[in-house]
């Protein structure tokens, strides 16, 4: 950089120096203030104040700018006015403004207390006196016997009579025929109103608004009377623009609005009862911009809804009658058959999770009683389930397919077709017993059953065959014959070529021998016959793990993630325990990061991430990860439990006695009894230590000194041994 | 007097105008959903004259298609228990939708307030010169 450059930089810096002294400061304030931009003109003074040798003049104007500002939006602002005192104290201007602004916030007491003060001062100030006097009548207490009532005009004392007339209903006559000038025109229109002396108020109110000298107010209130007057005979588009213009000049009683309210409802019927549905729907969103909680045009509202929506079916156009028909679960109305044309909707729009949740609905909300007209009957309800259970099935989420296949099964136990569908996705699943015991509850009922026979001899053969080679070869690797093992699983996968069970586990058992390769080629034959099977990603999960193969464990993430909707949380949290069991953690965090990405807002993965930092000892991350799940739902009872046990660790007993409180309410509420033995059990440890349960010495006392797995074996008692079997056979 | 608008039928016996366009069959039809299925059955013959096969063929199957959703009760039962519904029945209340003639003391108490300072939104008069 040239020196002439940098000398030109400091010479506008010291130039900007020199903008900022008094006088400058002054003079911008000075701006700003005309300008009415009185922020400014306090900044600009205030820093001005800063500066030496400051002017006498200044505070005062300080205290006017911020006196201005305060009075200078809507009711006033006290904080303001305030300062402004502070600047300048006992000024009268600021006090009665500030008067001004409590009684418009309707802090009476403090307002009375600065009027009364100002009009006690020598000499008084006068102002105060007719709000005072408003303040008075506002309270409902008697003016004339309060010494504020000497110190208004004639004028005045007839306004705070001709109220008090019309409030008593005394002497309202007096008012009506008063000779013109010696009442105002505005109580002549109410009283004549009042009276229903109707051509004499539309009179006075028509006077009103032509005077000149009339008040804003008066005129807007005239205004709506005589919207009133019109109404009343029959010429309600006069009744409207008087309404309108009173309401857009700042008259917002619930009368008025619910008058213009009223008179947009009644058209938009009109145009109802036309046909002209469009239309009616203008008009009734402007009759709900007055009215918003009016149940009458909320019903008509969903009506207009309803139709445009069923039209739009007609025309095949199924967005946009799943957008009326959002429109009318908006307002809150949950019909049984809004939720069908919901459900059906969303059908047409392939959204068949969504559609299968409102079919859910659709029985949730049937009516129980036979009488009913519209009670469904068992054969009916049974039918709604096979829809929800086919809807779940489109939208491959086989497990609820099930568990509502079998729900409508409840429903219509003798129905063949929604047995052998089960039984086909049972099959499909790979649970050969459960489709098998389907199979045979059908045989058993309908011994010539076309269907089941034909599916039982298909499935014969390959599942007796799977079935022969998956237990054999369990008991061959039970007894640690890993070889023998793999024999059986290779002569079942050969022969079972599409069956991705078996190819699993001659997978698993070619690992076990420590064929890796061949391992290689049955995971990738399974998972090309199903790449969404649970339970066979996880063995083919362990295994990888159990063999350190980095490669083909970052394959078979890909599948995971490929999986649609997303695994269960549970799975994904297993995968992730196994990756610790096996020290592989930099496989654990992307599986976790996998689940943060999928279920950002469930609680029970939230509430599991924190479990995972707080095992590593992040216990900030894991409490933000908590204070997530709180926000949604403060009693979730597993994130306050863990809460109250970082609390507990980092000694703040109290926090953590108030979560642990919270976890266990809920649990109660929610009966999820085994939560809460379980929290009854950790707590019990965190706070006394470990017990020595009664339990845990009957079942595995007597396996002190076991030297190996047939020893184990043998002393294990029958029934716990066929559970802990029936476990791992199971698996997922 | 009952105007014959279709072969066979009179208006009053059609209950409602067909809509071909409709995926409603009861509404393609022109009958009620509490139709009896004779008269399903009567009125898909009187569409089907209108709407011969040989030389209205796109109608005619739009005609068929309706009938075969509900020409039988088992199948009626199943197309009932899926079809969009039309919006319920609905007579408007009075209740509520009459105006409000009345007179309000509140709006003399609002006028009252307006002859004060408290409804006034300008206070030029009580700004003071700024002397700097």
């Amino acid at each position: 950089m040239s020196k002439r450059s940098s000398r030109r930089k400091r010479k506008a810096k010291a130039r900007k120096v020199i903008a900022l002294t008094g006088p400058v400061l002054i003079r911008q304030g000075k701006q700003a203030l005309e300008q009415g931009n009185y922020s400014k003109a306090i900044d600009c003074w205030e820093k001005a104040l800063m500066k030496p040798n400051p002017s006498s003049k200044l505070t005062a104007s300080i205290a006017e700018a911020y006196f201005r500002r305060g009075i200078n939006d809507g009711l006033g602002n006290t904080e303001d006015l305030k300062v402004a005192l502070k600047l300048v104290p006992n000024d009268r201007i600021y006090r009665y403004h500030l008067a001004l602004v409590y009684h418009r916030e309707n802090k009476l007491k403090e307002a009375e207390k600065i009027y009364r003060e100002l009009l006690a001062e020598m000499p008084s100030f006068k102002r105060a006196a007719l709000p005072l006097s408003q303040l008075i009548t506002q309270k409902r207490k008697s003016i004339r016997k309060d010494p504020v009532w000497k110190l208004l005009s004639i004028k005045e004392q007839e306004r705070f009579v001709a109220v008090s007339s019309l409030k008593n209903k005394r002497q309202v006559h007096a008012l009506i025929y008063a000779p013109d000038g010696e009442a105002d025109l505005l109580w002549r229109g109410l009283a004549s109103f009042h009276q229903d002396k109707l051509s004499v108020a539309r009179k006075s109110f028509e006077r009103v608004l032509k005077a000149p000298d009339s008040y804003n107010r008066a005129k807007e209130i005239a205004r709506y009377y005589l919207g009133v007057i019109h109404a009343q005979t029959n010429k309600p588009d006069e009744a409207l623009t008087y309404w309108q213009t009173a309401y857009k000049n700042g008259i917002d009683t619930k009368h008025l609005q619910h008058n213009v309210g009223v008179f947009f409802y009644q058209q938009a019927l009109i145009e109802y009862q036309a046909k002209h549905y469009k239309k009616a729907l203008e008009l009734l969103d402007n009759s709900l911009t007055f009215r918003s909680e009016d149940s009458i045009q909320t019903d008509l509202f969903n009506q207009i809804h309803w139709q445009l929506g069923y039209e739009a079916t007609n025309r095949n156009n199924w967005s946009v009658a799943m957008k009326h028909w959002q429109k009318i679960l908006d307002t809150g109305y949950k019909d049984r058959y809004i939720m069908m044309n919901m459900a059906i909707t969303q059908e047409k729009l392939e959204d068949h999770l969504q559609a299968a949740e409102h079919w859910r609905e659709v029985l949730r909300r049937r009516p129980r009683s036979a009488n009913h007209p519209d009670a469904l009957d068992d054969k009916q309800v049974s039918r709604l389930w096979q829809h929800v259970a086919e809807n779940y099935q489109k939208a491959d989420d086989v497990t609820e397919a099930i568990k509502t296949y079998r729900n409508a099964l409840k429903w219509s136990p003798d129905n063949v077709d929604l047995q052998i569908n089960l039984a086909d996705l049972l099959q499909t699943e790979g649970r050969w017993q459960a489709a098998e015991n389907e199979l045979n509850r059908i045989l058993e009922a309908n011994p010539d059953s076309v269907p089941a026979l034909t599916r039982q001899a298909e499935s014969c053969e390959s599942d007796h065959r799977y079935k022969k080679a998956d237990k054999e070869g369990k008991q061959f690797m039970w007894y640690g014959n890993h070889h023998e093992a793999f024999k059986i699983h290779l002569e079942g996968a050969e022969e079972l070529h599409d069956n991705a069970r078996m190819q699993t586990l001659a997978g698993m058992s070619a690992a076990d021998i420590n064929d890796l390769d061949t391992a290689e080629e049955f995971f990738s034959r399974a998972f090309k016959i199903d790449p969404t099977n649970l339970s066979n990603l996880h063995i083919a999960w362990w295994t990888w793990l159990e063999h350190n193969r980095g490669n083909e464990l970052q394959i078979l993430l890909g599948y995971v993630k490929a999986i649609y909707p997303p695994p269960p949380v549970y799975f994904l949290f297993d995968l992730i325990k196994l990756c610790h069991k096996f020290k592989h953690e930099d496989l654990a965090e992307e599986v976790l990061d996998f689940i943060e990405n999928v279920y950002p807002n469930n609680p029970e993965a939230l509430v599991e991430i924190a479990r995972e930092l707080y095992a590593k000892q992040k216990t900030e991350q894991a409490k933000k990860y908590l204070n997530r799940v709180l926000e949604q739902d403060s009693t979730y009872a597993k994130a306050n439990f863990i809460l109250g046990v970082i609390y507990n660790a980092n000694g703040n007993k109290f926090m953590a006695r108030r979560h642990w409180r919270v976890a266990e309410r809920r649990a109660r509420k929610d009966k999820a009894y085994d939560y809460i033995s379980e929290m009854k059990t950790l707590k019990d440890i965190l706070t006394h230590g470990a017990p020595k349960h009664p339990i845990f010495g009957e079942i595995f006392g007597s396996l002190e000194g076991v030297t190996s797995m047939e020893d184990m074996v043998g002393r294990i008692p029958p029934e716990l041994l066929k559970l802990m079997l029936g476990g791992i056979e199971d698996g997922y | 007097m009952a105007t014959k608008s279709h072969k066979g039928m009179s208006q009053h016996q059609m209950e409602i105008e067909p809509d071909l366009e409709s995926n409603d069959p009861y509404m393609v039809l022109g009958v009620d959903k509490d139709a009896s299925q004779g008269k399903i059955k009567k009125a898909y013959f009187v569409l089907i004259r209108q709407y011969p096969p040989e030389t209205e063929t796109e109608k005619f199957k739009l005609v068929r298609a309706a009938y075969e959703k509900i020409k039988s009760v088992y199948r009626r039962a199943e197309t009932d228990l899926f079809l969009i519904q039309q919006p319920p029945a609905w007579n408007p209340s009075d209740k509520g939708t009459q105006l409000d003639t009345n007179f309000y003391i509140s709006d003399a108490f609002l006028a009252l307030r307006s002859w004060t300072d408290l409804d006034r939104t300008n206070f030029e008069d009580d700004f003071r010169e700024i002397e700097l």
